[in-house]
């Protein structure tokens, strides 16, 4: 891994299905040290992406480099854990042969995980030893996610490729998740975070890519991201709504009632606080926001792009 | 990373090869009590000739080669004997096709290890196959020899190039059915087609020997070159017949690497 060099780097990468899409002209490049993540909802091309950097798919045209390497040499790969967004495990296998399996498939020069990691990783997800010794078909959905993360991460790998890593995770599972990638962000370990979850995005990672239809609209940094956001809010009275003063810049009303109102927040959320503070509020919601909602103007349909 | 494969793989197919020996080992066995008999009784080739015109044609020009010793190598060629372990060979070298099929196959090929290193893992399999069944058949007529008293010198060892015929015969499958599931994205699509073609060419090569307008055909289908009850009664094998099997399996396996390293190996929704 010599300094200098991208973790990732795209340039011109696309993909077709025949005649459809995958992904279209992907330029990008991803840095050591960072947690970068790569939001666009379903089918946007994600997954695709991800294959394409793995070499589990060849590109159309274009090229992809991980550590200066073509994916195609294994030692591109050497360092790298992944997590498919739609795992499958070899289900006659128990966990623990899994984990020596996958772990096994390294050319000798590299040393194996360390189990000490590897049960420290097991602890933190709450997959217990008698989970390992059990047959993978008698996992629960979420087991098996643990299991795939454990997997991911017990080598300690340079370059983390997570596709949807909280998928099937219970509150707290999730939470310890989201804590490693900010742990590994913050070790040095560089980490490509594939979701469709905004706020999971926002936490753990430092610049996000957006893919719409195969395509990537923008790359830019959380912090700018954060900005650019337009965030729903429900607001209940106790009285009247006061609809003249919420007709402020970045504040729009999207529905109302006598007592309530539905808006959306570009920007930042002072002035929607300031008219709330001068009234008595019963309930203020912030839905969890839906990529669809944060990047409008991104996502809304192709045809309104040409008006 | 080839071994780790081969481990995993040979694990999942423990169970049925085990099985598999103990029955091939066991079927010669039997095989040789049976023959016994006949030779002590009227003779195989007078029970063949009570035998309907149609079964009669099933044994075809085997039937001059009805003895004891015919009979024992008879083992090696037969239907249920020869289909059994291609099914063996199948099902080693299509889990390739499975892994696909299911997304395991992503998990795997993201480590660092080459394509052509998973794919000889699965081969590898198949070839143990390939190699230990008939060597349990050869393990049979040793034990069902010194169970049995007939007229005549019958040393295990004169069946040796059937055992050897047969593992050619699987190893030509096994680079057929590696090349038909190399790029297969369903298993079972890769098993019906290799099972298709194996009956298809068994049939081939069956009629084509008593159809004149279809003899010419025959050249294409591997069970040509596969006659061990011929190699163990006149001990003649002919050893262009052996390298053309084997030649066959490799020819296809090489195809089946190269068509294997070339496209996408990720065969999910995207």
């Amino acid at each position: 891994m010599s300094s200098g060099v991208s973790v990732i780097a795209a340039r011109d990468l696309t993909k077709y299905y025949g005649t459809t899409v995958g992904v279209d002209g992907l330029d990008f490049s991803v840095e050591p040290g960072e947690v970068f993540g790569f939001l666009g909802p379903n089918g946007s091309g994600k997954t695709t992406t991800i294959r394409l950097v793995l070499d589990l798919l060849r590109p159309t045209r274009g090229e992809v480099r991980v550590f200066g390497r073509s994916p195609r040499e294994p030692r591109a790969r050497q360092s790298v854990g992944y997590l498919p967004g739609e795992l499958a495990l070899d289900e006659r296998l128990t966990g623990r042969a899994m984990l020596a399996f996958l772990d096994a498939l390294r050319p000798p020069s590299v040393p194996p995980a360390d189990p000490r990691r590897r049960s420290a990783l097991c602890e933190r997800l709450g997959l217990t030893e008698t989970d390992l010794g059990r047959v993978i078909r008698e996992y629960s959905r979420g087991t098996k996610q643990k299991l795939g993360l454990v997997a991911a991460f017990q080598h300690d790998p340079g370059l983390l490729v997570l596709d949807e890593p909280t998928t099937g995770l219970d509150p707290l599972v999730r939470e310890a998740v989201l804590e490693l990638l900010t742990e590994s962000g913050q070790a040095g370990r560089t980490v490509f975070h594939s979701s469709h979850v905004l706020t999971e995005v926002d936490r753990t990672c430092t610049r996000v890519g957006i893919l719409r239809a195969g395509r990537l609209v923008t790359v830019e940094r959380v912090q700018a991201m954060r900005q650019s956001l337009v965030r729903k809010a429900v607001v209940q009275f106790a009285d009247p709504a006061p609809l003249a003063e919420l007709s402020l810049p970045g504040i729009t009303v999207t529905r109302s009632e006598p007592d309530a109102v539905e808006l959306l927040v570009a920007g930042p959320l002072d002035p929607l606080l300031a008219v709330l503070a001068r009234h008595r509020v019963r309930h203020l919601v912030f839905p969890e926001p839906t990529l669809e909602d944060a990047f409008a103007r991104y996502y809304r349909p192709r045809s309104e792009d040409t008006q | 990373m080839i071994s780790a494969v081969f481990r995993r793989n040979l694990r999942h197919q423990a169970r049925l090869l085990a099985v598999m020996v103990a029955a091939f080992a066991g079927m010669q066995v039997l095989f040789l009590q049976v023959a016994a008999a006949l030779d002590q009784g009227p003779g195989v080739e007078s029970i063949v000739r009570m035998m309907p015109p149609a079964i009669q044609g099933i044994f075809g020009s085997q039937l001059v080669l009805a003895s004891f010793g015919a009979a024992v190598a008879f083992g090696f060629q037969h239907p249920a004997v020869v289909m059994a372990a291609l099914a063996f060979v199948v099902v080693a070298c299509t889990v390739p096709a499975g892994e696909r099929e299911t997304g395991t196959l992503d998990l795997v090929l993201a480590r660092p290890i080459a394509r052509h290193q998973y794919l000889a893992g699965a081969l590898a399999v198949a070839l143990v196959g390939t190699v230990v069944l008939p060597l349990a058949m050869l393990v049979g007529v040793a034990i069902g020899l010194r169970t049995v008293s007939v007229a005549g010198e019958f040393p295990w060892t004169r069946y040796a190039m059937s055992a050897v015929e047969l593992a050619a015969l699987l190893m030509s499958f096994a680079g057929i059915t590696l090349l038909l599931g190399a790029t297969a994205r369903r298993r079972g699509t890769a098993v019906a087609r290799t099972m298709g073609l194996a009956i298809g060419l068994y049939l081939l090569d069956v009629f084509g020997e008593r159809l004149a307008w279809l003899e010419w055909l025959r050249w294409g289908s591997p069970f040509r070159y596969f006659r061990p009850v011929r190699s163990a009664v006149f001990d003649d094998t002919p050893f262009e017949h052996l390298l053309l099997l084997v030649a066959i399996g490799v020819v296809s396996a090489a195809i089946a690497f190269v068509r294997f390293n070339r496209g996408d190996t990720s065969g999910g929704k995207w």
